[in-house]
């Protein structure tokens, strides 16, 4: 007797907890509920949540709720919830994942809804809006943009009696400017050579008139040879032999970590390549003001090779119940002015012209000069074609180890150079 | 039910105790058995995730054999398994012995040398081990203050990389420790004291009574500890900016699978490597238990 009574207690249990679960879920539902994903710093993190909080004062009837991380873990998480079925509702996403996401059908085409007004385009810049385009939809748009450049210490150029550099600057020009920096100051002139960021390759490939890295179907390299890379490595060779950059294991800690460079540890005057939204984390990183200044040109350069292209997008998950509301909360994160008051520009120049110029009054020195830099840029600009094909992580693993084992000593340039080709080309045709 | 009587009677006392572990059962179904045979499936596919998967046979295992990246891996991984453990137990077992005594405070030593083990696979301390062996770490002004100036980044350089995460994972000797220290508190003093009588040195009683009667003990840690070894994955993890780096010297086994099922989208090729690591640590775990006959004395044999 006591026995059964055990066994029923045991299946009463059991069954009791299956049923909570089910029935909380059972509340009154009148408001819409959809859920948002981001990554970031904790400044990004704090800024977001107060946009959030401003968005559900505004609109009563949707309830928005969040999930936030670090770069590293977002689009594991991504992804496995994707296969779950249980994508959120609106993310951040990345040029490196929309073309993978679009491609698998996972995502919102936004095209009816910007259409129809509910995500109002009509202030974006015309470049702006198709940033985001994968084979005739709108998947992704862009939550703020930049362009890639170098940063300095003015302070340091000042004191030292070293030129302050133009945005028309040549490689020679730039040269020239490290071997001072070594010279007056004793510290090293740039924590890391451009060449070792993926970035800084492509651009010095554009400068020679190639497109960039992928052709335009992106299943092959867009050049051929090593000759380039050759010429381009040797010299960050000859710069690290000469004391003028880092060393590169020291180096490293610059491209993992931008907050741990040179420029921020005062142990070096620039930063070569860097996007330019972040100047505003490393000035913080630093505690006083950085500068910006253009990637140097090549001498009779066919086009500067520089672009503006969006930090990250804004995505919608297909399997949205509430695509309405996703669109409500897209127009207002990239649109309304008070909520990009409280981010002020962190995630990059903002496209809506109405933003930028209700921003730009009140941005501090830092940000202000980013902003600008962006506008410079943007005059003579190649047109943004980095939707990257899916293998680019893999690719860009690729290049970050080859580039080890160069400076390090463990294969030739020429031979990394021919490695690289013929194992991102391989990967490309995958 | 067709209404014929039941063959074999259940005994209800049967039925309490299966209900009772249930929780584990569904829990060993659920997230272990079911897991392990989807993996094993994947593994025959091409799956990114998020397309759905295509049959491939067993063209993932052959392509391992291709990979160069993968016979590194494996090369990290082993020398990471055969220097550290190793390292890791003698260590452990030097400290447990310094333990095993009645004086005052010995408790607070014990829980304060257990206590890296404790936080030892959490991210503070890989990140702490990164300034630590950095360029302008700690390592490197010790070593300015013996007189060798440097600012070598031990941990981004190809050729002691590997060493700084061993030295990470034996820093964090606690669980192997306390077991030791469990195993000679089962040693019986009198062993001890007849030794001291027949006038054996504190080395020949460690060589002749200590480490026999220990054997089972390092047995069962050298087994753990060689098992956890081919499975790290945390500490290179965050020490190489989660690629292994530089120039793939803390590419562990663990952290290449990863790389490659969520990284690079090959989920069916994650999975086989995943498969080719449990075969042979199977192997390996029978090569010990087969000649832990020669070497592992358990009391009641003699």
């Amino acid at each position: 007797m006591k026995k059964w009574m055990m066994v029923l207690l045991v299946i009463l249990l059991s069954l009791s907890s299956l049923f909570a679960s089910g029935s909380s879920e059972s509340g009154e539902s009148e408001k819409t509920t959809i859920r948002f994903m981001w990554w970031g710093s904790q400044t990004r993190h704090d800024q977001t949540i107060k946009v959030i909080e401003l968005f559900m004062e505004k609109n009563p009837d949707i309830v928005v709720e969040y999930e936030y991380g670090s770069f590293e873990n977002h689009f594991d998480k991504i992804l496995t919830m994707m296969t779950a079925g249980d994508a959120p509702d609106v993310f951040q996403n990345s040029t490196a994942y929309i073309l993978l996401h679009a491609q698998s059908d996972q995502l919102l085409d936004f095209t009816p809804y910007i259409e129809s007004g509910a995500i109002d385009l009509s202030d974006w810049d015309d470049v702006f809006k198709t940033l985001g385009e994968v084979e005739g939809g709108i998947y992704g748009l862009t939550m703020g943009n930049s362009a890639f450049g170098m940063l300095y210490d003015p302070v340091l150029f000042e004191e030292a009696g070293i030129p302050i550099p133009t945005n028309d600057w040549t490689w020679d020009d730039y040269h020239e400017t490290l071997k001072q920096i070594k010279e007056k100051t004793g510290l090293y002139g740039d924590s890391c050579y451009p060449a070792s960021m993926i970035e800084g390759y492509v651009m010095f490939l554009r400068q020679h008139g190639y497109p960039g890295l992928f052709n335009a179907d992106r299943n092959g390299l867009a050049y051929d040879g090593t000759d380039l890379w050759v010429e381009y490595f040797t010299k960050q060779q000859e710069m690290i032999d000469k004391g003028y950059v880092m060393p590169y294991d020291q180096a490293i800690d610059s491209i993992i970590n931008f907050e741990q460079c040179g420029l921020a540890l005062g142990t070096a005057g620039m930063l070569g390549c860097i996007n330019s939204n972040q100047a505003v984390a490393i000035a913080n990183a630093k505690g006083s003001a950085v500068a910006l200044n253009s990637y140097p040109h090549m001498e009779g350069e066919t086009q500067p090779g520089n672009f503006i292209g969006p930090t990250m997008f804004l995505s919608a998950a297909k399997t949205t119940e509430h695509p309405e509301a996703v669109a409500r909360f897209i127009d207002f994160f990239l649109n309304d002015v008070e909520a990009n008051e409280i981010m002020m520009m962190e995630r990059g120049v903002p496209a809506s012209a109405e933003v930028r110029s209700a921003l730009e009054p009140q941005l501090d020195s830092v940000a202000a000069d980013s902003s600008r830099y962006v506008g410079i840029v943007a005059e003579t600009a190649v047109p943004f074609d980095n939707i990257y094909p899916s293998a680019y992580n893999e690719i860009l693993d690729l290049y970050r180890r080859t580039v080890e084992d160069m400076m390090f000593g463990r294969v030739s340039i020429e031979e990394g150079g021919r490695a690289f080709n013929e194992q991102a080309a391989a990967l490309l045709a995958e | 039910m067709s209404g014929k009587p039941l063959r074999f009677k259940i005994n209800s006392n049967d039925i309490t105790g299966y209900l009772l572990i249930s929780p584990w059962l569904i829990g060993f179904a659920v997230f272990t058995l079911f897991p392990l045979i989807s993996s094993f499936l994947y593994s025959l596919t091409e799956y990114n995730l998020l397309s759905s998967p295509e049959f491939v046979g067993v063209g993932n295992y052959l392509q391992a054999f291709e990979d160069g990246r993968f016979y590194q891996s494996f090369k990290v991984t082993f020398t990471y398994a055969l220097v550290h453990v190793p390292l890791k137990l003698v260590f452990a077992l030097f400290v447990a012995m310094l333990f095993n005594c009645d004086r005052r405070g010995v408790g607070i030593y014990r829980s304060l040398y257990y206590l890296p083990s404790i936080v030892g696979g959490s991210i503070a301390v890989s990140v702490m081990w990164i300034q630590m062996f950095g360029s302008t770490g700690a390592f490197n002004s010790i070593l300015g203050k013996i007189g060798i100036e440097t600012t070598t980044n031990w941990i981004k350089n190809p050729q002691t990389s590997l060493a700084a995460v061993i030295i990470l994972a034996v820093w964090q000797f606690g669980s192997p420790m306390l077991i030791f220290l469990a195993g000679l508190k089962q040693i019986p003093r009198t062993y001890y004291e007849a030794a001291e009588i027949d006038g054996a040195g504190a080395i020949r009683r460690f060589i002749n009574i200590t480490l026999p009667s220990l054997t089972p003990v390092i047995f069962f840690n050298l087994v753990m500890q060689l098992i956890s070894a081919f499975m790290a994955f945390t500490q290179a993890y965050i020490i190489s900016g989660g690629a292994g780096g530089p120039s793939d010297t803390t590419l562990f086994y663990a952290l290449y699978i990863y790389l490659q099922g969520f990284r690079y989208g090959r989920m069916g090729y994650a999975c086989a490597l995943a498969w080719i690591i449990i075969v042979l640590i199977a192997i390996v775990t029978a090569i010990l238990f087969k000649t832990s006959g020669r070497w592992v004395f358990y009391g009641e044999d003699e």
